[in-house]
C-alpha cells in the first residue's frame, strides 16, 4: 500500500461524516488530485517534494477535437506553480521521452518541450529511447543551450565535448536548518533500443548502477531512480538495490495510479503516457542512511497522480511557447516536407468540386457536416500549418496528388469525399460502381481513441449519411 | 470574512479533504488486493466481486488486428453485486458488461475488445469495474500483449547523423517478413535524389538494403524516406525514414531564433549553440541587428572543443512591432565566412 494513512478513530471519522452530510451542497473551492486525491492544500515544508512527469510522446497539449482531453504543457505549468504557492521547494524530474517519433517535426516539439520544462525549473531530464533516436547532434545542441540537466547512469557518452550528459546529479535542500543531499539516477532499457546502429551505446543498467550507488550511498540522504523501462523491470531493480528511495517508472502505463507497486522499502511510481498526469511524492527526509533510520510505518511517502484536466488553466508563458511553435512549423513549411507515398493503383485525387457534377445532393449534404468544415476548425484555433493536425482536416495529405497548401491544393481542404472513397480519378472517367466502399475501418484512422474517443461507428456515420442520389448508390455497405 | 467564520470553513475543508482522501485510499488499497481475492470468505457480509481471471494476456498480434475477450466475474457475497461503472483506460479498448446486477451466488460477463489501431510494441491496457462490494469498489483488469507488424525493419529509422559536405557515406538496413518465408521487396524507391537504395544481400527472404548519401546536398538538415514494395499481404507498402544534417565548417543551433510575442519593456534570452566541425576554424566577430538585440560569447571550448555558447538577449528597450533582425557570425572558414541567423519575433504593447 503506498498511501498510508494516519490512523483515524471512529469517532472522528463519524464527526467528518456528520459535516460532509451537512455541508454537502456547499461548494468549496479545494483542488484535489483526480487519480489520488490528495489537496493540494496540503504543505509539505518538513519533507521533500518531487514532481514527477514523463513519456509526453510528442504531445505538446490536446489537440482540442475532443472534451475531457488530457494532459497539456500549459495545464501542467499551472499545476506547478499552485504547487509551488504552498510550497517552494519541489524537485521536478522527467523521466524521459519528449518526442514520439522521428523527423522535423518532432525535433522542433523535442526542442519547445524541453524549452518549457526549463521555464517550469525541472532539475534533470532522464534520456529514453525516443530522446536517442533523436540522433546525438539534436541531443548535444538541446544539453548544451538548456537549464535542465540531461542525466543518464547507462549511456556511453560517444562525445562528452557535445553531448553534456551526467551519470547523476545530486540536488541539496534545506528542511528545517539542516541540509538534505538527494540523489537523483537515470536509466534507459536496453530493450527499448531496437536499433543497434546508435551512436549511442546503452548498456545494461543492473550493472552500471552498482558502482554509482556505491559512490552516492554515503553521500545522499534519498536516493531516487529515473528508470525509463516496464515497470516489471523496475521491480527487479528494486530487488536488486534496495537502497533506493524511490523508483520513477514505467513505461506505456496508460493509467498510472492503477500501477503504484511497494517493493521492500522502495516505492515504484508510473508517471502514465502523453504528458496527461503530473506525480508528486512527499518524502520525510532522511538524515543518515544507517538502518535504524530506515522509515516507520508511521512515516511513509505520500504519492499523487493528478489528473491535467480541466481544474487547471493554460498558463499563458507556456501557451507562448505553443504560439512559437506553430510558427516555426509555418515558417519552415513542414506542409510542403510531409512524407508523401503513392496512391493505391496510382489513382490521383480530384477534389470536391469534380464529385459534385453528378453527386450534387450528396455534395449539398456534405457541406453541412463538421467533415466540410474540418479546415476551419484547424484554422479557428491557429493549427493549419501544423501536420499532424491538418492530415485529418483535408484530403489526401499524405498522398502525391493530395492536399499540399491551402494555396496550391485549396479544393482538397477539409474531409472531403475522397478522405474517405480514396482517389477519385478512375471513378470520374469509368463512373465504376466498385468505388469508393467505406467500412469502420477507414474511419479510425483519423478517429482514434486521442482525437475521438466518444467514436462509435453506427453513431457517428448517422451524422454524415448521404441522401440518396438519383444516379447513384448509397456508398455504405 | 471573520475570523469564526472563517476557522470553521477552514476546518470543514480540511474534513472534506481527509475524508476524500480516506475514501479514495480505501480503493486504491482495493485495487493493489485484486490477487487477495482469493481469500475471501464466504461469511461476507456485503456483495463481493471475484474475478477468476482479471489479467488477460493475447500473446502476439498484428498490427491492425483485433482482440476479443469475455472476463467473467462472480458475485460471491452476500448482498446484490451493482456494477455502477466500467471504465476503459483508452479509447482503443472497448467493454460490455452483460448484467450490471448481480444477486449473490450469480456470475457476469465484461465483453472487452481491444482495437490496437496503428499501434506496435507490448502493450498494457486496464479496465476499471466499479461496484457496490464494499472491499474492492474499484477493481482492475488487465489485457496485455504485443502488437507486431509483418515486415521487420531494423533499424527503423537511418539517422546519417552529421555528414560533411562532399561527403559520401552509406547505411544498411535489414528488411524480413516475420511469417512469409518467401518475402520479396519488388521496388524501392527513395523519396530524394541524393540518396540511393539498392538491393546487397537477399538470403532467405531477408533483404539489406544499402542507403548511400551520394550527391551531397547543400548544408542544412535533410529528411525523407524509402519507399518499399513488397509482397506481403499485410503490407504491401512499406517506408524507410531517413534523416540527417550536411554540415560545413559551422554548425549553429538553432538555424532561426524565434523570442515569439514579447510584452514590451521586457528582457529576453536565447541560447545559440554553435559547434566548429573543423580544426583552426573559429568566431571571429559577431554582428546583431537592430541595435535592441545584443550578443556575447558566454563559453569557448578549448583545444579539442572549439565549440561556443553565445547568449543573444533582446532588450528592454525595444519598441513595439515585428522584430526582423539578424545575427551574423563572421569566420575564418573559406566555405562559410559568414553564418547568418534570423532573429524573429514580435514586440507588443503591455
Amino acid at each position: 500500500m503506498i498511501r498510508i494513512i494516519s490512523q483515524y478513530s471512529v469517532l472522528k471519522t463519524l464527526i467528518i461524516v456528520f459535516m460532509l452530510l451537512v455541508l454537502s451542497n456547499q461548494n468549496s473551492d479545494r483542488l484535489y488530485g483526480g487519480e489520488a486525491g490528495k489537496s493540494l492544500n496540503e504543505t509539505s515544508e518538513t519533507a521533500i517534494n518531487i514532481i514527477f512527469t514523463g513519456e509526453e510522446n510528442g504531445y505538446l497539449e490536446p489537440c482540442g477535437c475532443s472534451e475531457k482531453e488530457l494532459g497539456g504543457l500549459p495545464k501542467r505549468h499551472s499545476l506547478i506553480n499552485l504547487l509551488r504557492e504552498r510550497d517552494g521547494n519541489w524537485i521536478l524530474l522527467s523521466l524521459g521521452d519528449l518526442p514520439g517519433k522521428v523527423g522535423r517535426q518532432d525535433e522542433i516539439k523535442m526542442e519547445t518541450t524541453l524549452k518549457a520544462l526549463d521555464q517550469m525549473g525541472y532539475a534533470a531530464h532522464n534520456i529514453g529511447e525516443k530522446d536517442i533516436s533523436m540522433g546525438i547532434d539534436l541531443l548535444g545542441y538541446l544539453s548544451q543551450i538548456s537549464s535542465v540537466e540531461f542525466i543518464s547512469s547507462n549511456i556511453v557518452n560517444p562525445n562528452p565535448q557535445i553531448l553534456k550528459i551526467k551519470p547523476y546529479i545530486v540536488k541539496e535542500i534545506k528542511i528545517k536548518e539542516a541540509t538534505v543531499r538527494v540523489g537523483i539516477l537515470g536509466i534507459v532499457s536496453p530493450e527499448l533500443i531496437d536499433d543497434a546502429y546508435q551512436e549511442i551505446e546503452v548498456v545494461d543498467p543492473v550493472e552500471s548502477l552498482k558502482p554509482l550507488l556505491d559512490k552516492l550511498s554515503d553521500k545522499t540522504d534519498l536516493l531516487i531512480l529515473l528508470s525509463h523501462t516496464e515497470i516489471e523491470d523496475s521491480v527487479k531493480i528494486a530487488e536488486a538495490y534496495p537502497g533506493f528511495d524511490l523508483i520513477i517508472s514505467g513505461h506505456r502505463v496508460d493509467r498510472p495510479s492503477l500501477y503504484l507497486e511497494k517493493v521492500k522499502d522502495t516505492y515504484v511510481v508510473p508517471v502514465g503516457e502523453k504528458g496527461k498526469y503530473l506525480g508528486t511524492v512527499t518524502m520525510p527526509p532522511k538524515l543518515s542512511r544507517t538502518n535504524e533510520d530506515r522509515p516507520s510505518n508511521s512515516n511513509l511517502p505520500a504519492v499523487e497522480i493528478i489528473s491535467l484536466d480541466e481544474r487547471f488553466e493554460d498558463s499563458p508563458e507556456i501557451k507562448m511557447l505553443l504560439k512559437i511553435y506553430q510558427q516555426r512549423l509555418r515558417d519552415e513549411e513542414l506542409l510542403k516536407r510531409v512524407f508523401k507515398v503513392d496512391t493505391p493503383s496510382n489513382l490521383t485525387y480530384i477534389g470536391n468540386d469534380d464529385c459534385a457534377v453528378c453527386h450534387n445532393k450528396i455534395f449539398k449534404h456534405w457541406e453541412n457536416t463538421s467533415h466540410a468544415s474540418a479546415y476551419e476548425t484547424l484554422l479557428k484555433v491557429e493549427h493549419e500549418y501544423d501536420p499532424e493536425c491538418i492530415e485529418c482536416h483535408t484530403t489526401g495529405l499524405n498522398y502525391f496528388t493530395g492536399f499540399v497548401t491551402i494555396e496550391s491544393t485549396p479544393g482538397l481542404k477539409g474531409v472531403g469525399c475522397e478522405s474517405c472513397h480514396g482517389p477519385g480519378s478512375a471513378h470520374k472517367e469509368t463512373q465504376s460502381k466498385n468505388y469508393g466502399m467505406v467500412d469502420a475501418d477507414s474511419c479510425i484512422i483519423c478517429h482514434e481513441d486521442e482525437h475521438s474517443p466518444g467514436f462509435q461507428f453506427k453513431d457517428y456515420w448517422q451524422k454524415i449519411i448521404h441522401p440518396p442520389e438519383d444516379k447513384s448508390r448509397n456508398s455504405y455497405n | 470574512m471573520n475570523k469564526p467564520y472563517f476557522t470553521t470553513i477552514l476546518l470543514f475543508v480540511l474534513a472534506v479533504c481527509q475524508f476524500i482522501m480516506y475514501v479514495e485510499l480505501q480503493g486504491a488499497e482495493a485495487i493493489h488486493d485484486n490477487d487477495k481475492v482469493s481469500d475471501i470468505s464466504d461469511s461476507a457480509q456485503g456483495p463481493t466481486i471475484f474475478f477468476e481471471k482479471p489479467d488477460f494476456d493475447f500473446g502476439q498480434i498484428f498490427k491492425g488486428q483485433k482482440v476479443e475477450h469475455i472476463y467473467e466475474f462472480e458475485n460471491r457475497g452476500k448482498d446484490i453485486l451493482n456494477i455502477r461503472k466500467v471504465k476503459t483506460s483508452c479509447g482503443c479498448t472497448a467493454a460490455i458488461l452483460t448484467n450490471k446486477t448481480i444477486p449473490p451466488g450469480n456470475t457476469g460477463e465484461i465483453r472487452a475488445t481491444f482495437n490496437p489501431g496503428f499501434r506496435t510494441g507490448n502493450v498494457t491496457k486496464s479496465i476499471s469495474v466499479i461496484s457496490n462490494d464494499p472491499e474492492r469498489p474499484s477493481y482492475k483488469l488487465t489485457i496485455s500483449g504485443k502488437i507486431i507488424e509483418d515486415v521487420s525493419i531494423k533499424p527503423r529509422n537511418i539517422d546519417f547523423g552529421s555528414v560533411s559536405l562532399g561527403e559520401k557515406t552509406s547505411k544498411t538496413v535489414t528488411i524480413k517478413s516475420q511469417t512469409k518465408p518467401d518475402f520479396k521487396i519488388k521496388k524501392i524507391t527513395p523519396s530524394k535524389p541524393f540518396i540511393n537504395a539498392s538491393i546487397t544481400e537477399e538470403k532467405n527472404g531477408e533483404y539489406v538494403i544499402k542507403v548511400a548519401l551520394e550527391n551531397n546536398p547543400e548544408i542544412g538538415r535533410f529528411s525523407g524516406g524509402i519507399y518499399l514494395e513488397t509482397n506481403s499481404q499485410r503490407q504491401k507498402k512499406v517506408t524507410v525514414p531517413f534523416f540527417g544534417e550536411i554540415v560545413g565548417d559551422v554548425t549553429t543551433y538553432p538555424k532561426k531564433i524565434h523570442y515569439g510575442f514579447v510584452t514590451r519593456g521586457k528582457e529576453l534570452t536565447h541560447k545559440l549553440f554553435v559547434k566548429i566541425n573543423k580544426n583552426n576554424i573559429k568566431i571571429l566577430s559577431i554582428k546583431t541587428s537592430p541595435d535592441y538585440v545584443s550578443s556575447e560569447i558566454v563559453e569557448e571550448g578549448e583545444k579539442d572543443n572549439r565549440n561556443y555558447l553565445i547568449e543573444v538577449k533582446l532588450h528592454a528597450e525595444a519598441a513595439a512591432g515585428k522584430i526582423g533582425g539578424l545575427l551574423e557570425l563572421y569566420t575564418n572558414s573559406k566555405i562559410q565566412p559568414v553564418v547568418i541567423i534570423p532573429i524573429m519575433g514580435e514586440i507588443e504593447e503591455g
